[in-house]
């Protein structure tokens, strides 16, 4: 009996051990945690290769495990608006929160070379409130190194593809591009005196044009001339905004009273009384009109020294010969009184 | 029996090759149908037989705990020696070295653990159960057990496969447990791998762990059954044992390849890397 109780013994113990090393290992890689921890959720379009059980991490220090991944499809997130297809749990030890920010950044990357994807977490700024359990933020996806090769792929086949579809042209260009660099170094080593004096000019004339400039500023920008220019503009914009309200309100005023005689002359029998005296106004205007041109006629008739008064007027015989008939006539006067 | 009836005077013509296929092919055959028979009884009387107290114990302590030492040696040293060649190889392609231990962790809970282990135990479980078998057909205790009319499967295979199918899943959890601490130090002292890096966990997942659990019930029932057919089976004298023991190591093992082929397929298929 004793010895089938050792035996139970021995073998029990072996069954126990293995027992225990099949249950660590599972304890072990379910990730073994006995802190509390506070679940996260981040959003990400293509989380890449991340897989549930992933390890989460800070500056490389396990923090939480990647509880995880639901495919949300296009269908945006109610309580923040977003489109995202992935949404990732990740479950982070308590002792960890304080340090994880509101503006954390959470980022799929990469341990060592072939090594497998894990979430890594930027803490934030560290004056931020820190983030909230169960809050939702948005992953920064990684890069996508299968999309970028295929792109690269397909333009390194396009290229080549063009290459060999125009290798003649190609070389002729090639020999027209030698040619020209040829040619090229020929003149610049034929003109080297002459492109230096050029450049020399060039160097000379950008120093005038600063020079210029520097000027034109003190003249112009900071001198005295454009400083009253600018003083004056304002003074008469001074002046402007303090009369105008005045002119403003003499202007309306002037309306008003302009209405007002407006609306006196508004009867029937004053707008006829105003058209007749306009009426009348042009006819006299007319006449007036055609007195002053027979007035101007006979200007004209007089200047050119015609008819009786024109020749009074305009000829200096019938002048002298009156001035010498007043003459004689003081020295004579009796001449008045004689007849024959 | 007929072959025996013919008069040894008249010796019979070699097969040609056809017919020598056609041997070949009905010998496998009825081994076939055979093997099936002892499982198939096997599974029947571990339902429905009932055996005497003590007598799965004993069969649990032959099959585990004398075969602790034996497969921790071996499983040690194949840990050391995986680590090792793989370090090497690996520090050939990329200088990093620190997913060493998750990569050969994961080989191990999913397949290498488990198969390894179960080849160890073929030579040593396999040849015990056929070689204790066989002895007894050749001496005719297997027929006296049938004139009692006590099935030999159900006395002799049964007790032998209920404490299979514990202790080689024991053993296997021993063993890959043994190979992956040998492994550890290897890389430790060999290519300087901190320890905590190397108990990495990282890559196995519960497919893993369903898979080398299904590799431990699969082979501990393989390897008795195909043991205790090999032994049944024996004939002739001390000479029939011999080669009765032969048969279960090299069957055994062939066994645990074959079903290690179609479980890892089945897992692949399942469980997708």
């Amino acid at each position: 009996m004793a010895g089938e109780r050792s035996l139970e013994v021995k073998v029990g113990v072996l069954v126990l051990v293995g027992i225990g090393i099949l249950a660590g290992l599972v304890l072990v890689m379910g990730g073994l945690s006995l802190s509390r921890r506070f679940p996260l959720l981040v959003d990400f379009n293509n989380p890449g290769g991340l897989q549930t059980g992933a390890p989460v991490k800070i500056a490389g220090v396990r923090v939480g495990t990647v509880d995880g991944l639901e495919f949300r499809g296009s269908r945006p997130d109610p309580a923040t608006g977003r489109r995202s297809l992935v949404r990732v749990r990740i479950l982070v030890d308590e002792r960890f929160h304080d340090e994880i920010h509101d503006d954390a950044e959470f980022y799929v990357t990469t341990q060592g070379v072939l090594g497998e994807q894990f979430l890594a977490i930027e803490p934030g700024t560290a004056t931020r409130p820190v983030i909230r359990a169960g809050s939702v933020a948005e992953g920064v996806d990684p890069p996508r190194i299968d999309l970028f090769v295929a792109r690269a792929y397909a333009l390194l086949d396009d290229t080549v593809t063009a290459v060999r579809a125009n290798r003649r042209q190609l070389g002729g260009m090639v020999d027209d591009l030698s040619g020209v660099l040829h040619n090229t170094n020929e003149i610049l080593h034929r003109n080297g005196p002459r492109i230096d004096s050029i450049l020399a000019n060039t160097d000379q004339t950008i120093r005038d044009a600063d020079g210029l400039v520097v000027s034109a500023r003190e003249r112009y920008v900071d001198g005295p001339q454009m400083r009253r220019i600018v003083n004056r503009a304002e003074a008469v914009l001074a002046t402007i905004e303090r009369d105008l309200p005045p002119l403003a309100q003499d202007a309306r005023a002037l309306t008003g009273r302009l209405n007002r005689i407006a609306d006196g002359v508004g009867g029937e029998a004053q707008l006829a009384d105003l058209r007749a005296t306009l009426r009348e106004t042009r006819s006299l205007a007319e006449r007036a009109n055609s007195i002053a041109g027979d007035a101007q006629a006979i200007t004209t008739h007089v200047r050119g020294g015609h008819g009786t008064v024109g020749a009074l007027l305009m000829d200096e015989e019938i002048y002298d010969d009156l001035q010498e008939l007043v003459r004689d006539l003081k020295h004579n006067p009796w001449k008045f009184f004689w007849r024959e | 029996m007929s072959d025996d009836a013919e008069p040894e005077d008249r010796p019979r013509p070699p097969p040609g090759a056809l017919a020598g296929l056609g041997l070949g092919a009905l010998g496998l055959l009825r081994a076939g149908v055979e093997l099936q028979g002892v499982a198939r009884r096997t599974v029947y009387w571990s339902i429905r037989g009932r055996r005497a107290r003590g007598v799965v114990l004993r069969q649990c302590l032959e099959v585990g705990n004398r075969s602790v030492f034996f497969v921790s040696v071996t499983m040690g040293f194949i840990g050391m020696i995986l680590v090792f060649q793989s370090g090497l190889q690996l520090l050939r392609a990329v200088p990093d070295l620190q997913m060493m231990g998750a990569t050969f962790l994961e080989a191990l809970v999913r397949d290498l653990a488990a198969s390894l282990t179960a080849l160890m135990l073929a030579t040593r479980v396999g040849a015990g159960i056929a070689a204790e078998i066989g002895s007894m057909v050749v001496t005719e205790q297997v027929d006296a057990l049938r004139m009692s009319g006590v099935d030999p499967v159900n006395h002799l295979v049964v007790p032998r496969f209920l404490a299979s199918l514990v202790m080689t899943g024991v053993l296997i959890v021993w063993a890959g447990a043994v190979s992956f601490f040998a492994g550890c130090a290897t890389a430790y002292f060999m290519f300087g791998v901190a320890p905590r890096t190397f108990l990495n966990p990282m890559l196995v997942d519960g497919g893993d762990l369903l898979t080398g659990l299904t590799k431990c019930l699969a082979y501990g029932a393989a390897i008795p059954v195909v043991s205790g057919w090999c032994g049944l089976s024996t004939f002739g004298g001390s000479e029939g044992v011999g080669w009765a023991t032969t048969r279960a190591v090299v069957n055994s093992s062939l066994a645990v390849i074959i079903l290690n082929f179609f479980i890892s397929g089945a897992s692949f298929l399942v469980f997708p890397p």
